[in-house]
């Protein structure tokens, strides 16, 4: 009997002193897959500079009124949460859809209303592509033609995240609680390389 | 027995009566929000081409022949607003389009996420209000789509917009910016 409980003991500390887990999805071991792109502001952004930084990545255009703000505000959210020095090993990556239409000052105008910090990139449609594939973007324009909107893109409306070794591993939804997303922040930085 | 058919047939008339007058539809709106939006630098697409009063429609199809019209379409900058409808009444009512002053044209769209896929639609036949229910336009649902800005929307700023119904007469309510 004193065995049995010995062991129940045990297991009860096994499991609260377990490693936390991500409130997001975790994904399978993906590729690394890297990108050169240029930001709002015209410097050049390479994935790979940026290891050891948690990167939030996001795919979406400024034409859309609804989402792609609303992932903006989440990410607003999220950045408030972290403290200054969590702020400056993340990054918040919004890459373009709608080449077409987002140029760079498109894009500054869009982000600077959330936060200056926020990148958004773009670059030749070559560049993009391999972008679009290396992360298994789904975009598409959509043709309203009895919408002033002319076009719209349907796309991958997920927030994914990127460990410090520039690896994807988790996806949030894009209304997910922002204190969920900056938990899985903090756990993704508190892992050794 | 005279009387007494005259009484049934009073009761039988009442239940009709109060069968058929659902009340007319009586509609509210609250809540009505918009997120902040900065107007780009049209300077440069002035400077490109001249037909930058072109309404998005007319330079925003157009391919790789043609990409000055589409930097020109990048000056354009759009907008939304939620809120909230209810309606108190009986009968159903129907939001069938809205407009402002701050935009070039106000339409009515619907995201919806499927899976990890996101499309947006926009809704020709309006949204239905039914009686004693509350419609919410909200994010990532239904939202009042502002197309081409004429001006910033800042945070702490307020705009008019006007609502047209099928039954109700038109509303016209105040939007406040912000972050939400």
């Amino acid at each position: 009997m004193k065995i049995i409980k010995l062991i129940l003991y045990c297991l009860c500390f096994f499991i609260a002193c377990g490693p936390e887990s991500f409130k997001g999805t975790e994904l399978p071991e993906m590729p690394f897959t890297d990108f050169t792109l240029s930001d709002q502001h015209g410097n050049s952004f390479t994935l790979s500079e940026n290891k050891g930084k948690i990167i939030m990545l996001f795919f979406g255009f400024t034409f859309c009124p609804d989402v792609c703000p609303l992932t903006l505000s989440t990410w607003k959210r999220v950045q408030d949460q972290l403290s200054s020095e969590e702020q400056e090993r993340t990054e918040f990556v919004y890459i373009t859809v709608d080449p077409d239409r987002d140029t760079p000052e498109k894009l500054k105008a869009h982000l600077k209303v959330f936060s200056e910090k926020f990148l958004g990139l773009t670059g030749s449609t070559e560049q993009l592509d391999q972008v679009y594939r290396g992360y298994g973007v789904y975009r598409e324009k959509v043709i309203i033609s009895e919408s002033a909107a002319g076009y719209l893109m349907n796309h991958t409306g997920y927030i994914y995240i990127l460990n410090k070794e520039s690896i994807w591993q988790l996806k949030h939804s894009n209304d997910a609680p922002p204190e969920d997303i900056a938990h899985d922040i903090r756990l993704l930085l508190s892992q050794k390389n | 027995m005279k009387l007494l058919n005259n009484v049934h047939l009073l009761i039988f008339a009442a239940l009709i009566s109060f069968g058929c007058n659902q009340s007319e539809p009586e509609i509210t709106v609250s809540g009505v929000w918009s997120r902040p939006v900065e107007l780009v630098d049209s300077a440069k697409c002035e400077n490109e081409n001249n037909d930058k009063h072109t309404a998005n429609s007319a330079c925003c199809t157009t391919d790789e022949k043609t990409s000055k019209k589409a930097a020109c379409c990048a000056s354009n900058v759009n907008g939304v607003v939620y809120l909230k409808i209810e309606n108190k009444g009986g009968k159903p009512d129907r939001l069938l389009s809205a407009t402002s002053k701050v935009a070039k044209v106000v339409e009515i769209h619907e995201s919806k996420m499927d899976q990890d896929r996101m499309s947006m639609k926009k809704i020709e036949e309006g949204i239905e209000i039914p009686g004693g229910k509350t419609v919410e336009l909200k994010p990532a649902g239904y939202h009042i789509m502002l197309i081409g800005l004429k001006q910033a929307l800042k945070i702490g700023d307020e705009f008019s917009i006007d609502l047209r119904f099928e039954k109700t007469a038109p509303i016209t309510v105040t939007s406040n910016v912000k972050i939400f």
